[in-house]
């Protein structure tokens, strides 16, 4: 596979249901042996078993988040103290508080240093300084 | 074959569909380009099968320039392009590749207290 917006996601931001400075933006650190991804199919948070999710982000902070020529970025994300299964996926989601309609935005499942084998300690995403950002819609 | 022989007509604000001289559809107005519009939709999808071998090549010759165009939303046949870009031996270029490559910095464990263990 490679890194990629899931359909549904691509869709929210097409019919304005998803904004990238506004909404409430997450991501998750994900087992892949407790959930195939599938991009065309999986849509919301409730998609990737909770056994899969290893470790869930705070809110991007929206003050560092930018949407520019249709190319997304934010500041660097961290994972607190993380434990659990290693982890080979991150998926950037919308939450909206209720599993059921959070919808999956990004699949990355191809990052330096992943597969990572959380040890307890922070792990930071540091996102591409190249022309894609973490996105480009 | 069989669509031949159905002739569709307005009958005032209705519109009628004959098949072989009898009624089988009397729909009012709405009703009709409501159905106009599903039957459209559902013959470009029929279409879409009909043609897919067509469009996996297409699709392969145009992943394979690197445009930005998609024929299909459908993801077997975008995969199916991308075999197909590589049977013909053009150099490849995956349009899914829009999300950036980050890397992954992981923190050493949490020194542990000695007064704790």
């Amino acid at each position: 596979m490679a890194n990629a917006l899931y359909a549904h996601g691509r869709n929210e931001f097409l019919v304005g249901d998803l904004d990238w400075l506004v909404n409430d933006i997450r991501m998750v650190l994900m087992d892949a042996d407790d959930h195939t991804t599938d991009q065309a199919a999986d849509d919301n948070l409730d998609d990737i078993l909770a056994a899969a999710r290893v470790a869930t982000s705070l809110t991007f902070p929206t003050g560092t988040r930018t949407a520019v020529a249709g190319v997304a970025d934010a500041a660097d994300v961290t994972f607190s103290s993380v434990t659990g299964d290693v982890s080979e996926e991150l998926v950037i989601y919308y939450h909206t508080g209720a599993e059921t309609t959070s919808t999956l935005v990004v699949n990355i499942d191809t990052a330096t240093g992943l597969a990572v084998t959380p040890n307890g300690g922070d792990i930071t995403v540091q996102w591409d300084s190249g022309a894609n950002k973490i996105f480009k819609l | 074959m069989g669509y031949q022989r159905l002739r569709v007509r307005q009958h005032g604000t209705h519109v009628h569909v004959i098949k072989d001289g009898q009624l089988v559809f009397d729909m009012p107005w709405e009703g009709a380009l409501a159905l106009s519009k599903a039957l459209h939709i559902q013959g470009k999808l029929a279409e879409a099968d009909a043609k897919v071998q067509t469009i996996i090549t297409d699709q392969a010759v145009l992943t394979s320039i690197g445009a930005p165009l998609g024929l299909s939303n459908n993801k077997k046949v975008l995969k199916e392009s991308f075999k197909r870009a590589q049977e013909l031996k053009y150099p490849q270029v995956d349009i899914d590749s829009i999300a950036g490559t980050p890397s992954i910095i992981q923190q050493p464990p949490p020194k542990k207290d000695p007064d704790n263990g």
